[in-house]
């Protein structure tokens, strides 16, 4: 095949013959269209004229040109162009089809598979037996090539979809190497990505590409086409919080044009639903640029709620960073104890946290009782004022409360405070005097009570203090205040550089007990504890021993105090976020944890953490003021135990990058291997995804209830880098994966030729004088039959095109099709206009005279109001549709037939959303009140099954009464008699004026209205008007007042409760006498 | 309609489809009939614009009319004298009545191929114009008492009698519906005729040579006649414009030109030309020739023509 950019030719041979145009155009140039000939009976007289234009006239340049342009689109037809044409294998041994299958293929995974999937079809044609191998497929490598039949693939392609995990060549490299001399052909989409492989310590990759590798070997056996994006896909990078914003990196392999990306943030209240965008920023990557940084700044309690970052409008799981407690932006509260000193900041342990703590998390200085949501005594709210007002609606809101210099707590402050933390507060203290003060006082309560008998526990204090501190490198002293050492394994501060700038000179002093249920985070070089910390319930209690502000040591004027502070807050429990019911109890607690690393973990922690410990932190301690990623692994690495202990997956990205629940069957994953996905980024087996730290269950003696953490796998980890696929051998042909179908030309040129060649002819009827007036009739039938030609040529194309998609087309047209909505005549017009039903009883004598009455109901009220309906319509309660009418008239007989279930839904939907009934019984007086008419049990029978509301007689000052004429009472043909209607409609109306109508739907109109004196009967008129029926006693003046109602009937029908102030009347027109 | 020429008309008919069915015949001689029947109306109507007036020699001869009185003069036989006349008064009178021999006019209507040719622009062909002139013509002269005679294009064609009456105008004017088969029409053989009129309706396309010809020989026998050149209109005006064969009629002579714009100027010069030779050789015989445009009116050539011959055969 021969292609020009996104065309290729399978017939390139017929392009020589372009070179013949020139020929043709000479040759046409000299063979003008034929004459016109004219009969002219003056010929003899031209006869002897000399022609002075003996020359023959030349093809018209038009004419030529669309004679070329025909041949020529011949000829490009012949040659068999294709629109962004597939690869096509090239020789006829056995094929491979080679998929990367990782994230970085699923943006583009439909072309993937159709170019597996035409690459098959074709080899199945060809009988060439044909292997696929997916590179990220998770499972043991290959050992050997199984070539089979290309049709048997084709199940398993379609099943295939992308992993969230980076492709690993190494998976094949044996079986290549294992077919021994059999030479094959290789078809390897891949997704334009180096492999993802392990690092040296200075982020140079050893040796060669795996996947160049692997190219090598497939080249060495045969004919190699690698298929790869004209773009890899871009990624997210190492998402991090960084001066109060949320900082992550966009990185693309290859550098490109500049291009802007969006990053939206998703997340929001768990409760409420999947995760909703809550911000974006733009990341701008300039030219050539391989990454670039977006910074979303949301307020700290969204922040707190996201689960992710999404690039937008990716999708593979690359463009997906997940984000896990690490990330929640936490909220501490600063309580102090200390003298104000105003003026003096730097002599407030204030100061010191808010510089330190602002960084890494939202620090707020309240009360304690405020902090506590407790109300806030008269000091307290002197001291905050508005500040406690606001927060006090937070109760709770804290993450963390550190408590500088705090003494004395009141004991129902104390009560709520001990309460908070043993729910899993993080309870940081600061040394200071009024703590040493307490310490003394301690002490000294307790040797009076009982002599050497130790002090009780403070449940707010990891330690029991001894009363007195200690004071170094005083003027008196021979000691020299302390240095740091450094920080223990086991501590969070582990990793961080014990600066040597930091000395000691004060600190209060833990008193030694037997039981040591505290742990110790950092230590001075002597060995006595400066940061202690105790688990008190499902929180934590952590003492520094010296004061928040400098004048006990200058730790608070390292930079160390800040980085301290920053991994004191990850520490803090996530106690308001998504994840809020389970806290990010870091796995810190290694005393207690370590007796409960069960046998089960040993076994396979032992050989795995031998090859893949994980880094220990480096660099933490130099970065100043970030949580970067590296806290990640750190959450898991830095502890021995937690690399033990096995992780479930809770929730895992897919290839796509959606984010699903994980199946909670899903397989544990051994700590050391999380920790190094956590870092690398997900590979086979370790999906991308939210892991938890498997509980107490899966721990024999593991704490009951503790709460697990989590740590986010994301596809590209922090240590790694998205590079660009170069490695490919020379012998392989590089292809460009087009997203596009393969589109065959050549029906759609074949069509355009055949058009012009008709054009031509056109042309030359029309130059030889052929093409008269009189024949427009033929030439629009050339026309349009070249038109067709055109159209299904085109059809054609696209057919062929379209031949593998699935026919979402066609099978949807069908469905829209049919559902084209037939709308009955009658329904349109009763929906168009206003027009008053019946209900056809099926006894043709009544539903004429319904007719009639309505018909005369209608005349009067366009006579008299102005609702001027249309001419009334009958209805079938079992089949047509009753919502377009607002009123129907239902004459009872007796011969009514019981309504089917579907009629009675249809009747209460009827009422239930605004229409009136109105039922007429025709029994004269006799409706319910005075004993049942005949058709009035009929009407019983029949309403039983209907959902009526009770109903009752109308009162006089009903609203139906009201709504166009004052009535007094309703007569039909017959005597007037009670109107019954739903009760509660009765409009009694309270001094506020609104009608009561407890919870009614219809805004208290009564869905329905029962009378017995044949209204219609009195409304019935003929053709010109007369009166259908004998009125009875009473005569017209009854009649009008049958109409009159009707008019009320119509108008309460269409303005509901509107007129129930006219029941106000009297009162009204009082009011405007006085 | 005359009961001869429609005889005459079936004859040809007859002659044209021998072995036509009956219902066939009748068909085609009621088309017949109704294209003799139009085109006397029309000769007819067109006749009747031309009113000649007093139509006689406008001198004394034989004839039935009376003329003058004159005096007698020595010589008069005595027979001629007439005596009421005389009687009122001292002197002779003799009455003499006013000249009326008859003459006889030639029509040659040319019905050739080329003559059956209209154009968009006119509204009818030129033989039918031609046949209209001739028949008013006709028309005309039957009424003023002339002999008439259609002659025929015809190479072989019988030389025809001259006659007079309405019989024999109705001949004469289904003779002029019927087509020629000649592609160019040639001046027809005078036959013995000596005296008389000719007139010739023609687009004169024919060779020119054998109109020059026949002219010269009416010359030679002392025929003196008008020559009235029909043309179309785009044979005046020649609209044509790029590559065209022109092919006359019956197709036998043809000429192409790539450019026929071009030679529109030449064709109208060429045209004037042969108008010109021919205008002059009929200027020498004696003849009077003028040209007519069939989308022009007919009248004022039948006018040109009635007042010509009264002037000459009264002259």
């Amino acid at each position: 095949m021969f292609s020009l950019g996104a065309l290729g030719f399978l017939q390139p041979l017929f392009l020589i013959g372009l070179a013949a145009l020139p020929l043709l155009w000479l040759l046409l140039r000299a063979t003008p269209p034929r004459p016109k000939r004219v009969a002219f009976p003056g010929v003899r007289v031209l006869l002897g004229l000399d022609d002075r234009e003996r020359t023959p006239q030349r093809t018209p340049l038009w004419l030529l040109l669309l004679r070329m342009a025909a041949a020529a689109l011949l000829l490009f037809a012949f040659a068999e162009p294709l629109l962004n044409p597939k690869a096509r294998t090239v020789s006829a041994g056995p094929l491979l089809i080679v998929m990367d299958g990782g994230w970085a293929s699923a943006p583009d995974w439909s072309a993937r598979r159709g170019a597996a999937e035409d690459a098959l079809t074709q080899a199945a044609e060809q009988g060439r037996p044909t292997a696929l191998v997916s590179l990220a497929a998770a499972g043991a490598p290959l050992e050997r090539l199984s070539f089979g039949d290309a049709d048997a693939l084709k199940d398993r392609l379609s099943a295939l979809e992308p992993s969230p995990w980076r492709p690993d060549p190494t998976r094949l490299m044996k079986a290549v190497a294992a077919s021994g001399d059999a030479g094959f052909e290789t078809l390897w989409l891949h997704d334009g990505l180096e492999a993802l492989r392990p690092r040296t310590a200075g982020g140079e990759s050893p040796g060669l590409d795996p996947k160049a590798q692997l190219a090598e070997a497939l080249a060495a056996k045969g004919p190699l086409t690698l298929l790869g994006p004209a773009i890899p896909a871009k990624a997210l990078h190492k998402p991090s919080i960084r001066g109060g914003a949320l900082t992550v990196e966009v990185v693309r392999a290859l550098g490109g044009a500049e291009e802007t990306l969006r990053v939206g943030a998703f997340g929001g209240d768990p409760n409420a639903g999947p995760a909703r965008r809550v911000g974006s920023a733009e990341a701008a990557l300039a030219a050539d640029a391989l990454s670039a940084e977006a910074e979303i700044e949301l307020p700290v309690q969204l922040r707190n709620t996201l689960e992710r970052l999404q690039i937008d409008g990716a999708r593979h799981a690359g463009a997906v960073s997940l984000l896990d407690d690490r990330f929640r932006r936490r909220r501490i509260a600063l309580v102090s104890g200390e003298q104000e000193r105003a003026g003096l900041p730097l002599l407030s342990g204030m100061h010191f946290l808010r510089a330190a703590l602002s960084p890494h998390a939202a620090a707020r200085e309240t009360s304690l009782r405020a902090a506590m949501g407790l109300p806030e005594d008269a000091v307290g709210a002197a001291a905050f004022g508005a500040e406690s007002e606001a927060a006090a609606p937070l109760a709770g809101w804290a993450d963390a409360i550190v408590l500088a210099d705090v003494g004395r707590i009141d004991p129902e402050t104390e009560e709520a405070l001990v309460e908070w933390v043993r729910k899993g507060g993080l309870l940081v203290r600061f040394a200071g005097p009024k703590l040493a003060a307490l310490a003394i006082e301690r002490e000294r309560d307790s040797r009076r009570r009982r002599a050497g008998a130790h002090a009780e526990l403070d449940p707010l204090l990891p330690v029991r203090l001894r009363g007195g501190g200690r004071a170094l490198g005083g003027a008196l002293s021979w000691t020299k205040p302390q240095a740091l050492a450094a920080f223990p394994p086991d501590s969070p501060f582990a990793g961080l550089v014990a600066s040597e700038e930091v000395s000691v000179a004060r600190q209060v002093l833990a008193q030694p007990s037997a039981e040591s249920t505290e742990s110790v985070w950092a230590r001075l070089k002597d060995g006595t504890p400066l940061v202690t910390a105790r688990d008190e319930g499902e929180g934590r209690v952590v003492l520094f021993h010296v004061t928040a502000h400098s004048s006990w040591s200058t730790l608070p004027l390292a930079g160390l105090f800040a980085d301290m502070m920053g991994r004191l807050v990850a520490e803090a429990p996530a106690l308001s976020g998504a994840f809020g019911d389970v806290s990010a109890r870091e796995p810190g607690d290694a005393s207690k944890s370590k007796e409960g690393a069960g046998d089960a973990d040993a076994a396979n922690s032992g050989s795995a953490a031998a090859e893949a410990a994980p880094r220990p932190l480096d660099g933490a301690g130099g970065s100043s003021s970030s949580i970067d990623n590296a806290a990640a692994p750190a959450a898991v690495g830095s502890a021995p135990e937690a690399l033990a202990s096995l992780w479930r997956p809770i929730a895992r990205l897919d290839g796509y990058g959606g984010l699903s629940a994980a199946d909670s069957a899903a397989a544990p994953v051994p700590g050391e291997r999380l920790a190094a996905a956590a870092r690398l980024g997900a590979s086979a087996g370790i999906a991308p995804g939210i892991y938890e730290r498997a509980g107490g269950e899966a721990r024999a003696g593991g704490r009951a209830g503790e709460r697990a953490a989590r740590i986010a796998v994301n596809a590209l980890g922090p240590e790694t880098a998205l590079a660009p696929f170069v490695g490919a051998p020379a012998a392989a042909r590089m292809t460009t994966l087009s997203e596009t179908e393969e589109i065959a030309l050549k029906p759609a040129l074949l069509a355009f030729a055949v058009t012009l060649l008709a054009l031509d002819a056109l042309a030359a009827l029309f130059i030889a004088g052929r093409l008269r007036a009189p024949r427009p009739a033929a030439a629009s039938l050339l026309l349009a039959l070249a038109l067709s030609l055109v159209a299904g040529g085109e059809r054609a194309a696209f057919a062929q095109g379209r031949a593998e998609a699935p026919p979402d087309a066609s099978s949807n047209a069908a469905p829209n099709a049919s559902s084209d909505l037939i709308i009955d005549p009658a329904e349109r017009r009763a929906a168009l206009e206003t027009v008053i039903g019946y209900v056809k009883t099926g006894d043709a004598r009544v539903d004429e005279v319904s007719m009639a009455g309505l018909t005369g109901l209608q005349r009067v009220l366009t006579r008299r109001t102005a609702l001027e309906p249309g001419a009334p319509g009958g209805v079938d309660l079992e089949k047509d549709e009753l919502g377009v009418y607002a009123i129907l008239y239902w004459p009872i007989t007796s011969r009514q037939r019981d309504l089917t279930d579907g009629a009675v839904r249809r009747l209460n939907a009827f009422m239930r959303t605004g229409g009136l009934l109105v039922v007429d019984t025709q029994d004269a007086n006799r409706t319910f009140s005075d004993g049942d008419g005949p058709n009035a049990a009929h009407l019983r029978r029949l309403l039983t099954k209907l959902d009526l509301p009770p109903i009752e007689p109308a009162s006089r000052d009903h609203v139906i009464n009201r709504t166009f004429y004052l009535l007094d009472g309703a007569p039909g043909r017959w005597r007037s008699a009670d109107v019954w209607v739903a009760s509660g409609s009765s409009a009694r109306i309270s001094e506020s004026g609104s009608a009561e109508s407890d919870g009614d739907v219809n805004d208290g109109v009564s869905p329905i209205v029962i009378g017995s004196v044949d209204w219609i009967g009195a409304w019935a008129e003929d053709d010109r008007g007369r009166p259908l029926f004998p009125q009875g006693r009473g005569g017209d003046r009854r009649r009008e007042q049958a109409l009159r109602f009707g008019i009320n009937l119509a108008m309460y029908a269409y303005t509901g409760n509107y007129k129930s102030d006219q029941v106000h009347i009297d009162a009204l027109l009082e009011r405007l006498d006085n | 309609m005359s009961a001869g020429g429609a005889r005459q008309n079936e004859r040809s008919l007859r002659g044209d489809a021998p072995r036509s069915s009956a219902p066939r015949l009748r068909s085609v001689a009621e088309s017949a009939a109704a294209t003799h029947d139009s085109l006397m109306a029309r000769a007819t109507r067109l006749a009747a614009t031309v009113y000649l007036g007093a139509h006689g020699r406008r001198r004394p001869g034989v004839g039935e009319t009376f003329w003058q009185y004159r005096r007698a003069s020595p010589g008069d036989p005595l027979g001629s004298v007439d005596w009421r006349r005389s009687a009122r008064s001292d002197a002779l009178f003799v009455r003499e009545t006013e000249w009326e021999a008859a003459q006889t006019v030639r029509l040659w209507c040319d019905r050739s191929g080329s003559m059956q040719f209209r154009s968009d622009a006119a509204p009818l062909e030129k033989a039918d114009r031609g046949a209209e002139l001739a028949a008013a013509l006709a028309i005309l002269l039957t009424r003023g008492g002339e002999r008439t005679a259609l002659m025929s294009g015809e190479p072989r064609a019988a030389t025809p009698r001259p006659g007079i009456g309405e019989a024999h105008l109705g001949r004469l004017i289904a003779t002029l519906t019927v087509d020629e088969a000649a592609e160019f029409g040639a001046p027809p053989d005078l036959g013995p005729a000596r005296g008389g009129r000719v007139v010739w309706l023609s687009d004169f396309f024919g060779e020119e040579a054998a109109i020059l010809a026949g002219l010269e020989a009416a010359a030679s026998r002392g025929l003196s006649g008008f020559a009235v050149q029909i043309n179309d209109p785009i044979e005046e005006t020649f609209p044509f414009d790029g590559r065209i064969v022109f092919e006359s009629v019956g197709r036998s002579l043809s000429y192409e030109t790539e450019r026929a714009g071009a030679l529109k100027r030449d064709y109208i010069e060429a045209l004037a030309a042969r108008r010109a030779r021919i205008a002059e050789a009929a200027r020498r015989a004696g003849w009077r020739f003028m040209t007519h445009r069939t989308d022009e009116s007919a009248s004022p050539v039948l006018l040109w023509l009635a007042r010509g011959l009264s002037e000459t055969l009264s002259g």
